[in-house]
């Protein structure tokens, strides 16, 4: 008896005989970014909602805002504000070295702006050791909770953007991304600008005003 | 020109700069307060105005973007493409996987306030989803011809899928029916073990003699049995085990559960010598 089986429907893999997929819709990738970084916003739009009404009524009950013993150091928020301030210089140069196919511009600045974010993170964690705010135990408070979460999201987002700036420098380093398709380097240098932009209004509203 | 995507942000930013005044003197604010972001005078309740003003400004800043970024004008994309018009859109096809995420999502968070399993399974869901939506958007494009797209698809995760989709198949069906299996009394674990098999062949033995049933039949089939599986097992670890005894242990004889009574009774008429049933 010779029983036959149906060979599976073989599809050819020759991609020089198949169509060209169609044009994509251009700056796709930008859009989606500047919805991403909308979110992000709406976010901290809450949280700063709820640290502005918490921190009125304490202020309005006659007592300081910040707990007995903690305090808020100037040089390291200002520092650091300094510091992203720097990197959108950077992130731009790497933006614009992309877009004239400057490679060796564009890794240089990626580097820098990259090294600016680390030092970002590196000074408010030293900022995180300096405040006295516990965190835990019974001396927590609803001021340390607030900007514990504030400034560690904000750190996360920077960290989110470390990594799309990151992940933009490995593929131009593998040739996309240069000349007029700089479209991903400047998703993630729009990300960054409103990282930074974020960190801004912390700066001002909360490390200095306090 | 202002983009036909942009015109829905610049409308909504302006409502939400409205009710945002408007909430700031209707809630305390005074002077030019909630006309200048608290600059000068009060702005009412901080709360809302800062929700509604944040909100303003999120939107405004879309439709800046939408607008800067020339979204859905087809004489910029062709422009840009270097092409005579703008291409035709092409829709992507049906995909399951933003459902996946929501779940994950919905277990991330239940799992942070409840249980570190659900919080860990809520994570590989959305590893999971990332990768295989990442996989799913690249494949659509990768040529013009959609047979050929999905074999490029499945020669590329397949043979990662299939081993990972059995070994959490087998998974589930264990722990899940393990947990219903030690909830239950011994006898009804029996029997119930036999209906699972039994289900199993018939449903299986059915779909055999079917060769040309729809594989979304087949695959909601599947997914029915696997939700019904967790579901069970779910259940089954919230009742909790039934009572075990250890062979010998004294305390077997005077235990309060129904099924060592039962066990019992039969031991003493048989006059076997061995109390209740083995810990598992």
């Amino acid at each position: 008896m010779s029983a036959t089986i149906a060979e599976p429907a073989q599809v050819p893999l020759h991609l020089g005989d198949v169509p060209q997929a169609p044009p994509r819709r251009p700056r796709v990738l930008l859009i989606g970014t500047a919805f991403a970084a909308a979110a992000s916003v709406a976010v901290f739009v809450g949280l700063f909602a709820v640290y502005f009404s918490v921190r009125s009524q304490v202020v309005a009950d006659g007592t300081a805002w910040l707990p007995g013993g903690a305090t808020i150091p100037l040089a390291p928020g200002n520092m650091t504000m300094v510091t992203l301030a720097m990197s959108l210089v950077t992130v731009q140069w790497a933006v614009h070295a992309a877009a004239n196919r400057d490679r060796g511009h564009a890794y240089t600045a990626l580097g820098v702006t990259i090294l600016f974010g680390l030092a970002h993170i590196t000074q408010i964690a030293f900022l995180f050791t300096e405040w006295q705010l516990p965190l835990n135990g019974d001396a927590v408070t609803t001021q340390a909770v607030l900007l514990f979460t504030i400034l560690g999201l904000q750190i996360a987002m920077t960290g989110a953007a470390l990594i799309f700036l990151g992940l933009m420098a490995v593929r131009s380093l593998g040739g996309q991304f240069t000349g007029p398709d700089a479209e991903g380097l400047s998703a993630a240098a729009l990300y960054w600008y409103v990282t930074v932009a974020v960190y801004s209004v912390i700066w001002y509203s909360i490390l200095i005003v306090k | 020109m202002i983009t036909t995507s942009s015109k829905f942000f610049y409308a909504l930013a302006g409502l939400l700069l409205v009710t945002g005044v408007v909430y700031g003197y209707t809630t305390g604010g005074g002077e030019v307060g909630p006309i200048s972001l608290g600059y000068k005078g009060a702005v009412g309740d901080l709360l809302g105005y800062s929700i509604l003003m944040g909100s303003a400004f999120v939107s405004a800043f879309v439709g800046f973007s939408t607008t800067a970024f020339r979204d859905g004008d087809p004489e910029a994309a062709a422009e840009i493409l270097g092409a005579d018009h703008a291409p035709v859109p092409v829709a992507p096809q049906t995909s399951y996987w933003p459902l996946v995420g929501a779940f994950g999502l919905g277990f991330v968070v239940v799992g942070i306030a409840v249980n570190n399993v659900f919080f860990v399974a809520g994570l590989i869901a959305l590893g999971a989803v990332a990768i295989e939506w990442t996989i799913q958007a690249w494949s659509e494009r990768a040529t013009g011809d959609p047979a050929v797209n999905r074999e490029i698809r499945n020669r590329l995760m397949l043979p990662i899928e299939v081993p990972i989709a059995g070994a959490l198949a087998i998974a589930i069906i264990v722990v899940g029916f393990s947990r219903l299996f030690l909830t239950i009394s011994k006898e009804n674990a029996v029997w119930a073990a036999l209906v699972a098999a039994a289900l199993v062949f018939v449903v299986g033995t059915v779909l055999s003699t079917r060769p040309a049933l729809r594989k979304d039949m087949v695959a909601g089939l599947l997914a029915v049995g696997a939700v019904a599986t967790i579901g069970i097992g779910i259940v089954s670890a919230v009742q909790g085990e039934r009572e075990f005894h250890h062979v010998g242990d004294e305390d077997s004889e005077h235990s309060d559960d129904a099924e060592s009574h039962d066990d019992d009774a039969e031991s003493h008429e048989d006059g076997a010598e061995e109390p209740a049933e083995e810990h598992n």
